[in-house]
């Protein structure tokens, strides 16, 4: 099974070059692609010696724009899977088996590392753990599904679902839409507990007025995905 | 009885209007405006020139729409086509930068592969 990780970066010159070695040192097998969100630092070129390869993208499309790039050279490349991994540190490459097991074992198309599955001892405001409350609420009411970390973009893809998202996906914040979307076409979506970092360096894309912003903008999001007819995955689900 | 629009103030908006036009046909003419776009600019220009030429007919379009007053009409319906307008620009938007956004990551896909055929000991 030939696994790509994609890692989106953005300003992360600090964190990356040690990302991308972790990645190797857990899974050697695994090919690292980091997308440099057109970086004004030294993260593509630090990443590239640590050994991954790297797109650089010639403007800043958002965390969503760099994650569907890394799709779409997957499809091109015909990759079997895929791993999405933060630029960020917080994602322990570590925990990649556990995310990668049950893709191996054909049992979601979809395995999302979920940091409140058990008790990992993340720690969030009450803010965040109220957002987070609601989106969860609403992934479930939507797919009939519960997600218990519905923001987590430590997730894991097979083919047919990466594949799927090559063609559609949203640009800013597509974390809790993508899940219903995956659902609507019908992936099969799994959690499974990992524990995550605090971020090793940089600073998060979130400012206080894009806190504001994101719930409603996702909100808005799955209403709108609810509302179209669900997408076709195109190709016939696996059989089990 | 009173005209409804004094003469000079018509004189000036006829001559306001079809400059509007001219700018209009100008723009199209150094491929600056696309003739889609300047369609509605010169329906808008030249119907105005209408209205402000010919009073009765505003009068009328005010008794047809049951307004009281002709200027309320004029308004409503200027609103009207601005909001349709920026509806419609913010439609182009969505598309362009949709666009925009698969450009950007074809470009970033072959720029790669690029390297990785120009030197492919270094990988990518």
């Amino acid at each position: 099974m030939r696994i790509l990780a994609i890692v989106p970066a953005f300003q992360e010159e600090d964190a990356i070059g040690q990302v991308v070695k972790e990645l190797h040192d857990a899974q050697p097998a695994l090919d690292v692609l980091v997308i440099d969100d057109c970086s004004r630092d030294a993260t593509g070129r630090r990443a590239r010696e640590a050994g991954a390869r790297v797109l650089t993208l010639p403007v800043n499309l958002g965390i969503g724009g760099a994650v569907q790039t890394g799709f779409k050279y997957a499809v091109a490349r015909g990759y079997d899977a895929v791993v999405q991994v933060d630029g960020d540190g917080q994602h322990d490459p570590a925990q990649l088996g556990r995310i990668l097991q049950p893709l191996r074992e054909r049992e979601a198309h979809v395995v999302i590392g979920s940091r409140f599955l058990d008790d990992t001892g993340y720690q969030a405001s009450p803010a965040r753990r109220l957002g987070m409350r609601l989106f969860g609420a609403v992934v479930r009411a939507a797919t009939g599904q519960r997600i218990t970390d519905t923001t987590s973009g430590f997730r894991a893809l097979d083919r047919q679902a990466f594949s799927f998202l090559a063609r559609n996906y949203p640009v800013d914040f597509p974390d809790a839409e993508t899940l219903v979307l995956l659902r609507r076409a019908g992936f099969d979506l799994l959690e499974v507990s990992v524990r995550m970092r605090p971020r090793a360096s940089g600073r998060s894309s979130t400012t206080p007025l894009r806190a504001l912003y994101y719930p409603f903008k996702q909100l808005l999001s799955i209403g709108v995905v609810l509302m179209r007819k669900p997408p076709e995955s195109q190709e016939v689900p696996w059989n089990r | 009885m009173e005209p409804l629009i004094p003469a000079r103030a018509q004189a000036v908006a006829v001559i306001g209007c079809l400059a509007l036009f001219a700018f209009v046909v100008e723009l199209v003419r150094k491929r600056r405006l696309k003739e889609e776009y300047s369609i509605l600019w010169i329906a808008v220009s030249l119907g105005t020139a209408v209205l402000a030429s010919w009073g009765g007919l505003l009068i009328g379009i005010t008794r047809m729409v049951g307004a009281v007053s002709a200027n309320s009409v004029i308004f409503f319906f200027g609103l009207l086509f601005l909001a349709a307008l920026l509806l419609h620009l913010s439609v182009r938007v969505s598309g362009l930068s949709e666009q925009n956004k698969d450009l950007t990551q074809e470009l970033a896909l072959l720029a790669g592969r690029l390297q990785e055929v120009e030197r492919p000991e270094n990988g990518l």
